[in-house]
């Protein structure tokens, strides 16, 4: 079994107790050796709301997996690993079994030239951001009516309400985010950056996003709320194929029967929306739903039927 | 579950004695259940704690149904349901014009005559009726 | 032959069952509602006691059933009844109720948790002052290692029942074993 090594910064007192007590419960349970070390050795950094701020900004830079730890109503940042405190040693060990999983494929090499392709320059930056604690600062990209603020800590952003309209249509092309020291016209409306890091996924470019590996098979930690960002017949069928079990993109299309390019544009909008996980191929999702339907084909005629009685066609 | 102080206390008072004489005076009656219509036991007799509330809610389900069923054949009012199998009888009543709306139910062994029970299930309703309007 | 096909709307007294069969059944749903004696639970003046039921026709031999349940917990049997043979259940929620978190472990475990038929979940009322955020559902239902369909909605918008329903219709054809062998 491999030795992984892990940090933790910006944990409160009682949750950095906590997490020391359980990894020793859970060794010989999880299936990795877990260590605790200084961020600079550590595979993996667990970062917490309470300071540790440097480690983390260093962290966001490279490509290793993050356990972001949010408390009490804090909205859930946007990676893919969190825990919630108080976390179960259940729920740790599960985490760091997913991580596990990432971790013995070896690095993700398509990772790196992430930053130059100037198109995924603002879905780049914006998912950066979500890797980095907190400061309560504003982030911007764009000028005049097109510029758009963030939040670092990825609760809302701010834009005019045209702009609002043309992120969720289409992707106006946008710098990377920077920080600054400006605050958003009054005038601009604050959304949920939910929605932001969704469309910015979404109305990418039409391949796969260079942190996403092409052979990986996905599935999805949770849905995605449609009731605010309003999917497409094609899209909630997607999300139905990744919650009963993984798939890699390649068997994803061949079971949707959608092209590749809506495929990928799916998968970056939830892997921006922190929604995604890479797990081992075709591992049933945790929990996998057993119905029978066999009746399910039966009712092929009959969904068809309802769909278009109720207006649901397309 | 038993909601009894929200439905007065001389009022629940006098409808479990209406009860009483009911059962004693009519044969065959093992237990009774008076409910609101939203399926809270009022008062009740000799039903253990949770029967009697499980008893209440179906009863003002089976109520709700049997008035949505009247209605849709046009018979505007559905005044009682009977269930009967070859051991025993269920009768459901509404109990007329009552504030808030509420029904009695009434389950009895094979040593009852329908008749008998109705009449005598109608009767005390009209009583626990007038009990609730004083 | 007619095909039994039944969509079962589920969750606590207030939280828009009724109003939720109404915006999408051919014609006005059968209500069996009552006067609600329970003010200190929910303020409102009617409350579903038996079921709602409405119905949507496919053609002169098929239709799909929609039935409300009554949403409180003395009601479960209700549940049991109405869940019996569903093609999938649709759970509403008031993330202004205090106990909305409790209601969403009831109403999942009671139409198991997604495993006997396709469940999804609309939460109302996230933007009222007080009100539970959707995340916390959703943290809620990740840890029990559920991952349902979690929506923040207005049922009595049309267009956001339809969601729900769209939804489950997705999950359903996912089911069928013969398309994923395809």
């Amino acid at each position: 079994m491999r030795t992984r090594k892990i940090a933790a910064v910006g944990l409160a007192d009682d949750a950095g107790h906590a997490f020391s007590s359980m990894l020793k419960v859970l060794n010989g349970h999880a299936s990795a050796n877990w260590t605790v070390s200084a961020p600079e050795e550590a595979d993996v950094l667990m970062a917490g709301p309470h300071g540790g701020d440097s480690e983390a900004q260093r962290w966001a830079r490279t490509e290793k997996p993050l356990i972001a730890v949010y408390e009490g109503s804090a909205l859930r940042p946007l990676t893919p690993y969190t825990l919630h405190h108080p976390f179960r040693v259940m729920q740790l060990l599960a985490v760091l079994d997913e991580i596990e999983l990432v971790l013995a494929k070896g690095p993700a090499e398509a990772a790196r030239g992430a930053a130059v392709d100037p198109d995924w320059s603002f879905a780049e930056s914006l998912r950066l951001l979500s890797r980095c604690t907190a400061r309560g600062e504003l982030h911007a990209a764009g000028s005049g009516p097109a510029r758009i603020y963030v939040r670092d800590d990825i609760s809302v952003y701010y834009a005019s309400r045209e702009m609002c309209s043309r992120l969720r249509s289409h992707a106006p092309l946008l710098p990377a985010l920077r920080l600054t020291a400006e605050q958003p016209p009054a005038a601009f409306e604050t959304r949920p950056a939910f929605e932001l890091a969704w469309f910015a996924g979404l109305h990418g470019p039409a391949t796969l996003a260079p942190w996403l590996d092409a052979h990986a098979a996905y599935r999805l930690r949770r849905w995605p709320d449609f009731g605010m960002v309003r999917a497409t017949r094609a899209q909630l069928a997607l999300a139905a194929l990744l919650t009963h079990a993984a798939h890699t993109r390649t068997r994803l299309v061949q079971l949707s029967q959608q092209s590749a390019d809506a495929v990928d544009r799916f998968l970056n909008a939830c892997a921006m929306a922190g929604v995604l996980v890479g797990t081992s191929e075709n591992t049933p999702a945790a929990e996998a739903s057993t119905f029978i339907a066999s009746s399910a084909a039966r009712l092929g005629g009959l969904i068809r039927g309802l769909r278009n009685r109720l207006g649901l066609a397309g | 579950m038993s909601a009894g102080p929200r439905f007065g206390r001389v009022a629940t008072g006098m409808a479990q004695k209406h009860l009483d004489t009911f059962a004693q005076t009519t044969p065959g009656v093992v237990s009774a259940v008076l409910m609101s219509a939203d399926g809270f036991e009022i008062v009740s007799l000799q039903v253990g704690k949770g029967g009697a509330a499980r008893l209440a809610a179906m009863g003002s389900s089976l109520s709700a149904i049997g008035s949505a069923i009247a209605k849709e054949a046009g018979i505007v009012e559905c005044n009682r349901m009977v269930i009967e199998s070859d051991s025993g009888t269920v009768v459901i009543m509404n109990v007329p014009e009552s504030r808030p709306p509420m029904s009695l139910a009434v389950i009895a062994n094979d040593n009852s005559m329908l008749g008998q029970l109705l009449w005598s299930a109608k009767t005390c309703c009209a009583a626990i009726a007038r009990a609730f309007r004083e | 032959m007619s095909e039994e096909f039944k969509i079962i709307f589920s969750g606590p007294m207030g939280a828009g069952k009724t109003t939720a069969i109404a915006a999408i059944s051919d014609e006005a749903p059968v209500s069996t509602d009552v006067v609600n004696t329970d003010r200190a639970a929910f303020d409102k003046e009617l409350t579903t006691a038996g079921l709602d039921y409405g119905r949507i026709e496919i053609d002169a031999e098929t239709s799909v059933r929609l039935y409300g349940t009554p949403g409180q917990l003395r009601f479960r049997f209700m549940w049991d009844i109405l869940g019996h043979n569903a093609a999938g259940v649709v759970i509403l929620l008031d993330a202004s109720q205090a106990d909305a978190l409790v209601q969403l472990d009831a109403f999942v475990e009671a139409f198991g948790a997604g495993k006997r038929a396709p469940l999804v979940i609309g939460v109302g009322r996230c933007a009222e002052p007080g009100a539970l955020a959707l995340d916390a559902f959703a943290q809620r239902l990740e840890n029990h290692g559920l991952n349902l369909p979690l929506f923040g909605v207005d049922v009595r918008r049309r267009e956001d029942v339809l969601l729900l329903v769209d939804t489950l219709l997705c999950l359903l054809e996912v089911s069928d074993p013969a398309r994923l062998h395809a």
